[in-house]
């Protein structure tokens, strides 16, 4: 037996069916008994959740169209862990794709009680476009790669604070954070018939009529040219005066719109994750909204003004300078430390007095006038600029508790009152602009998806001062540029302005060495088309020039000089001469 | 009376082959339907299906006793095939010589190479009719098959090395060896085995590890848990041609060639996969008749390598999709897309034909 050929081919065919056995044995198992467990593990592939793409966010440009903030697609990157067996050698590829750890990774790819995230796990955020490519290529179907957008700052830290960021739970600063209902997109998720990538089937998306909306643009009233000269002469600033630093700001008093802003110490927004980790949140907030300090004398102009538009005094008015005043239990001196003898309201300005401006307070207004000004100007409360975060400032009225008569004799050259930037530049503004204060605005216009275009008006914040005190007041600022401010002065341009500079307040009194100067001025002079803040903090200089006069001065001049440039008006005796 | 040698030509061998290539096309059209790159892919296999009857009554009538005495240039054939491979061959897989590509078409020499050591074979094992081969011839097919598998797995191609020594090994047993050399063999392999597993270079014996061990290798453990679930879905009757959720959404990767057969299942369930399965049954008897009565020992033994070209690689496949053996690159016979594979099937089925031609009368 077994010898003969054809008793062989009889056992080839007996093996060949034998083998198959097993064949046959597998397919009934699978088929018909174990068909419906397999079943449901069919219907679970095909349905699942999945996503549109998202249509890109809202970009934002500025006053000339310009882009300040784009987008850039990236991907992110989840994985369908009901499509793969085994984990770790997966993890091992991804690792370095990815650049995260294959322990991260490995504890990503575990489910975890919570029923939605038993299929589908998210693996790491925002890859860029190559990353991507080098994971398609794996041709792995369990990888889902879902196109969505990154912010892309087209000018890297310019106008940072302003611009701002926000994170994925939609918290953040600046223009952005505080838009956020107009930038967003609308993205869709839902549960259904999907493909293996993941895409939903054609079926799927007739019957949800899904559609992505993009976001809406906004056009600020920022000028990138205008914006990216201040943020160098600022950082020029810093180093000439080794100041720790500081913020220029440039509005139009008449439309209340700011045309530029910055300040320093400044931050990338595109890294803002990076800074929180470090425990660095403090650069995201805008010192030009979001800091108060003690103005000191550039205030004098709002004493000036609210006791003219009191009628109370005139250009005629008139006190004796001693170099001192006592009131409230505290004593007033001059910076300088002399007695003026007779001095009126442009003595006051020329020579910054603060016995002068005390006097206006507390023997010519009264706590309830000035006080009524002072809220009037805006201080103490909120612009309501569309940026994030922005405070009010500290006012001690009559009716608060910690208030006392002290606060009459030092605020009004701008002691004991914290302001923001913005507010100061505001109320300068008002003087400015015939006494009318406008609404700071950052926000020119929205630009909808559908191609509609919502210009955002100007408007009236309110009237401090009449038109008659504004124009008195503006003649003697800038008559006090021409005598004691020279270093303010623009060829060809009347100006107007006032310098100060104030101490800083520490617990129970002042720093004894550092200061912040400022200069606040408008021009031209009439018709004033720019407002100009320069705030420069705690410049590490000499002593006889750590002044506003010495070192805020000359910026403003120089931003004031380049900016009306800019903007095309004609000098003023040109224009006399029309 | 003078017979044509036609009137023995198998016609119910040809009829099952060409229900099981029409079987295939259906499925490859069902499985690539949905894709722009694929959905061209049956109608060029029907070409392919066409030439390879052509072929095959070609090689039918080539009178196989013609190429007995062909035994050694055949074989260098196959050994010059198989080193040009090596040379100029290439792969869309980086540093693997497999494929020649001739005007567009791609070509697995390895399988046409093999058909030419079935016939080489089947001459040296039949030399000592009608006695059986004796140690001489035992230790030159051994080492003539030894030689050209090696030249296969340097490709490197694992799958099919396995299909050379199968068919080697199968031929050995049908030419009627005694026992003793069988068991000599045995011994003498579990000898070297150790042996050359301590000498083989560390990435073969990767290869050997992978594919073994397939969940070293994701997507190959995607493909078999997807092949799975298809086939478990299929039930009893299937979903439906061309409505398999799994083939038709491509949660099934390779389908319309190593992962055809999960298609099948899945779209029309055990009765279909069992009818085709069946099919294959019918070929299988039909191929042993031939070889019964095969008019000399050359004839049965291609018959057999042919027979076991076929089978084995339908095992291994089928095997494959049921994850009752590890992953190995084999084709499922006729139904598989792969026009070269489809037509090299076809020529050694000339040759199984030539020697039904050809048999002995029997039947009187």
């Amino acid at each position: 037996m077994l010898h003969g050929p054809d008793t062989r081919l009889r056992l080839i065919a007996v093996l060949l069916i034998a083998a198959l056995l097993p064949i046959l044995g597998q397919l009934v198992r699978l088929q018909v008994l174990e068909h419906s467990q397999y079943q449901s593990e069919a219907e679970a592939l095909v349905r699942r959740q999945y996503g549109l793409p998202e249509a890109p966010w809202g970009v934002i440009m500025d006053r000339n169209g310009d882009l300040l903030v784009g987008n850039v697609p990236v991907y992110d990157v989840g994985i369908d862990i009901t499509m793969i067996t085994d984990t770790a050698p997966i993890a091992a590829v991804l690792a370095p794709l990815l650049n995260r750890t294959e322990e991260e990774l490995l504890a990503s790819m575990t489910p975890t009680e919570s029923l939605e995230t038993t299929v589908w796990r998210p693996l790491t955020k925002h890859v860029p476009i190559e990353t991507a490519q080098k994971l398609k290529d794996l041709d792995w179907p369990w990888i889902t790669l879902s196109p969505t957008w990154e912010r892309y700052y087209a000018e890297g830290a310019m106008a940072c604070h302003t611009l701002g960021f926000f994170n994925a739970e939609g918290i953040g600063y600046g223009v952005q954070a505080f838009q956020l209902r107009f930038l967003r997109a609308e993205s869709f998720a839902r549960y259904g018939q999907v493909s293996v990538d993941t895409k939903p089937l054609p079926g799927e998306l007739a019957e949800g009529n899904l559609t992505p909306y993009p976001g809406t643009d906004l056009r600020l009233t920022i000028d990138r040219t205008i914006q990216a000269f201040i943020e160098g002469t600022l950082d020029q600033a810093i180093i000439d005066y080794k100041a720790v630093g500081g913020t220029i700001l440039v509005m139009n008093p008449q439309t209340g719109e700011i045309l530029a802003i910055a300040s320093r110490p400044n931050y990338e927004p595109y890294r803002y994750a990076e800074y929180a980790q470090n425990g660095e949140e403090a650069l995201f907030r805008d010192p030009a909204v979001s800091i108060a300090y003690e103005p000191g004398s550039v205030f004098k102009v709002v004493t000036v003004a609210a006791a003219l538009d009191s009628g109370r005094v005139d250009m005629n008015w008139s006190y004796y300078d001693t170099g001192e005043l006592e009131y409230g239990g505290v004593s007033i001196r001059n910076s300088s430390g002399a007695a003026y003898g007779q001095q009126g309201l442009q003595g006051i300005l020329n020579h910054s007095l603060n016995v002068g401006v005390a006097t206006l307070s507390t023997q010519v207004l009264g706590a309830d006038l000035f006080y009524k000004y002072v809220r009037a100007f805006g201080f103490g409360q909120t612009t309501g600029i569309e940026l994030t975060g922005e405070i009010g400032g500290i006012v001690h009225l009559p009716t608060d508790w910690d208030w006392s008569d002290s606060h009459l004799a030092t605020n009004p050259f701008g002691q004991g009152i914290a302001v923001t930037p913005l507010q100061m530049a505001m109320a300068v503004s008002a003087i400015a602009n015939n006494g009318v204060m406008m609404q700071p605005r950052i926000v020119a216009e929205r630009r909808y998806p559908d191609g509609r275009i919502i210009p955002i008006p100007p408007h009236e914040l309110g009237q401090p001062i009449s038109a008659e005190t504004a124009r008195t007041v503006t003649e003697i600022m800038a008559r006090s540029v021409e005598t004691f401010g020279k270093v303010a002065q623009v060829p060809g341009y009347r100006v107007a302005g006032k310098s100060g500079t104030a101490q800083i307040p520490t617990t129970g009194g002042y720093d004894p060495q550092q200061v912040i100067v400022s200069y606040v001025g408008f021009g031209p002079v009439p018709n004033p088309q720019v407002v100009i803040l320069v705030k420069l903090d705690r410049p590490d200089v000499p002593s006889n020039i750590r002044w506003g006069i010495n070192t805020a001065a000359p910026v403003f001049q120089k931003v004031m000089a380049r900016v009306l440039t800019l903007l095309g008006v004609p000098p003023s005796d040109l224009r006399a001469g029309q | 009376m003078h017979t044509s040698p036609w009137q023995n030509f198998d016609w119910g061998l040809l009829l099952i082959a060409i229900l099981l290539s029409v079987v295939g096309l259906a499925m490859i059209f069902s499985a690539t339907q949905g894709s722009e790159d694929l959905a061209d892919t049956w109608r060029k296999q029907s070409i392919y299906a066409a030439v390879g009857v052509v072929v095959m009554f070609l090689v039918a009538f080539i009178n196989y006793r013609y190429l007995e005495s062909l035994q050694w240039p055949l074989y260098f054939l196959t050994i010059g095939i198989l080193v040009f491979t090596l040379l100029f061959g290439s792969s869309e897989i980086g540093n693997v010589r497999r494929f020649i590509y001739i005007g567009g078409i791609s070509i697995q020499l390895a399988f046409p190479a093999l058909i030419l050591l079935i016939i080489s074979q089947a001459s040296l094992l039949a030399r000592n009719t009608p006695g059986p081969p004796g140690p001489l011839e035992m230790v030159v097919s051994a080492g003539m098959t030894g030689l050209a598998a090696i030249l296969v797995f340097k490709q490197p191609n694992l799958s099919t090395a396995t299909l050379y020594i199968a068919i080697w090994g199968v031929m050995i047993f049908a030419s009627g060896i005694p026992f003793s050399y069988m068991q000599g063999m045995g011994i003498l392999g579990l000898i070297t085995a150790p042996i050359l597993w301590a000498n083989m270079d560390p990435y073969m014996r990767d290869r050997i590890f992978t594919f073994l061990d397939p969940t070293n290798d994701p997507l190959a453990q995607y493909n078999i848990d997807q092949a799975l679930i298809s086939i478990g879905s299929g039930g009893l009757l299937g979903k439906g041609f061309a409505t398999g959720t799994q083939s038709q959404l491509h949660f099934l990767r390779v389908r319309h060639t190593d992962f055809i057969f999960s298609v099948i299942c899945e779209e029309l369930g055990f009765i279909g996969a069992a009818l085709i399965l069946l099919l294959f049954g019918l070929l299988l008897w039909r191929l042993l008749r031939i070889a019964a009565n095969a008019a000399d020992a050359t004839g049965q033994l291609i018959v057999i390598g042919v027979t076991t070209y076929i089978f084995y690689q339908l095992l291994i496949n089928l095997g494959m999709n049921l994850n009752v053996i590890p992953v190995a690159g084999l084709p499922m016979p006729f139904v598989s897309s792969g026009g070269s594979a489809l037509v090299i099937t076809f020529v050694g089925l000339g040759l199984v034909e030539s020697v039904a031609m050809r048999h002995k009368r029997m039947e009187y």
